[in-house]
């Protein structure tokens, strides 16, 4: 069984892989507050979120259906480490 | 709009189009199956190769599978957003010049859709879905969106070309797909041909209506070298990487897409197109000076 301090350094790795992918997208990644808007910054565009989406599900072993999923959910880190990792906390 | 050489050019095109028409419904043989045990993509051409990540040839010969349906969707899915770009050009006062051509442009490009999706649902069970974003696209306003469109049109030509006048060509895959690669080749080369013609007219235009200047270049600049990142990805099909039965599909998939060998090829794929970005004035650097496809 995994543990909640298991679950919380499953969910901190992976944020280092959507940090890390986030990064090599956008150099401002660094200095971003984990509630500001991925996608109004520009850090995700259009052509971008496709990658994206593949790599959440490479890392949850979830498919993910891009036309049902709710962008709202990936706005923000703090929104995409909440989803990744259930009751997340902020940052 | 056009000037005497582009007019002469068009004009050429069209009559060659006229020579060329067949027609695409009774042009091929379709066999009644394809072999799986034959490779459907030369393994050279596989996303694999070069990387030594995967070794089973059962498994190669199943990616080679997928792969190509992956390949023909993306012919499919490409052919899509370059009718609706070209229908909602035509007999439009900007692209007067270009009407006659562009009819047998839309009806090539119409006859190539069909027999892509064709051999996906004969022999393979049909093609993949688009590769869908839900976030808006990129809003450049309508004079920058005819380059973005065209643009976009051209990359996805070009590479695909790549590939066309190779496995066309290729001895190693059965006689269907060879004549698939081939008679697409063959057509293309006057779209590729057309395409670079318009978008330099395209660029030309939207330089002189836009106010914004070199900031509004340096942005579209970026957005095709994405675009052109986006498409080198599309190649890397998580759907056929996980139904060719390989075991860590996606963790195998994202290494090949990252792996030095292939990031060398990326470049040999995109060189030509990339040469005439640079060539025309649209980019200032080229795409393959440290081109990264996991950004």
């Amino acid at each position: 069984m995994t543990s909640a301090s298991d679950k919380a350094a499953e969910t901190d790795e992976a944020m280092e892989k959507v940090v890390d992918f986030l990064r090599r997208a956008n150099d401002a990644t660094d200095a971003l507050d984990w509630d500001q808007d991925l996608i109004e910054l520009r850090i995700l565009d259009s052509l971008a979120f496709v990658e994206f989406l593949v790599l959440l599900e490479e890392i949850t072993g979830a498919p993910v259906d891009p036309g049902t999923i709710d962008v709202e959910n990936f706005r923000t880190l703090n929104r995409i480490h909440a989803m990744i990792g259930g009751a997340g906390s902020d940052r | 709009m056009n000037d005497a050489g582009s007019g002469a050019m068009l004009a050429r095109l069209s009559e060659k189009s006229r020579h060329d028409h067949y027609n695409p419904y009774t042009r091929f043989s379709w066999p009644d199956t394809v072999p799986e045990d034959s490779w459907w993509m030369t393994p050279e051409y596989l996303t694999t190769h070069g990387t030594g990540l995967v070794e089973d040839e059962r498994i190669l010969k199943a990616l080679a599978r997928r792969e190509t349906v992956n390949f023909f969707s993306l012919h499919v899915h490409g052919i899509r957003e370059l009718m609706i770009g070209v229908s909602q050009r035509i007999h439009t006062p900007d692209f007067a010049d270009y009407n006659e051509y562009l009819h047998h442009f839309l009806g090539e490009e119409n006859a190539h859709m069909w027999f892509f999706a064709e051999f996906c649902y004969r022999y393979a069970g049909g093609i993949y879905p688009e590769a869908y974003s839900p976030v808006r696209g990129e809003g450049f306003g309508p004079a920058w969106e005819d380059v973005v469109v065209f643009a976009r049109i051209l990359i996805f030509e070009e590479i695909f070309d790549y590939f066309n006048s190779r496995l066309g060509k290729s001895a190693e895959i059965p006689a269907i797909l060879r004549e698939i690669h081939a008679v697409h080749h063959h057509d293309e080369s006057r779209h590729v041909a057309f395409g670079k013609q318009l978008l330099k007219h395209l660029y030309a235009r939207a330089c002189e209506q836009d106010q914004a200047g070199p900031e509004r270049r340096l942005e579209i600049e970026n957005y095709i070298k994405s675009y052109m990142t986006y498409s080198v990805r599309s190649l890397y099909s998580p759907h056929a990487y996980r139904d060719s039965g390989m075991p860590k599909a996606l963790e195998t998939r994202r290494a090949a897409m990252t792996h030095p060998v292939r990031e060398a090829f990326h470049s040999k794929v995109m060189a030509r197109v990339d040469r005439f970005f640079v060539a025309a004035g649209i980019f200032q650097t080229a795409w393959g000076v440290g081109n990264d496809v996991s950004k």
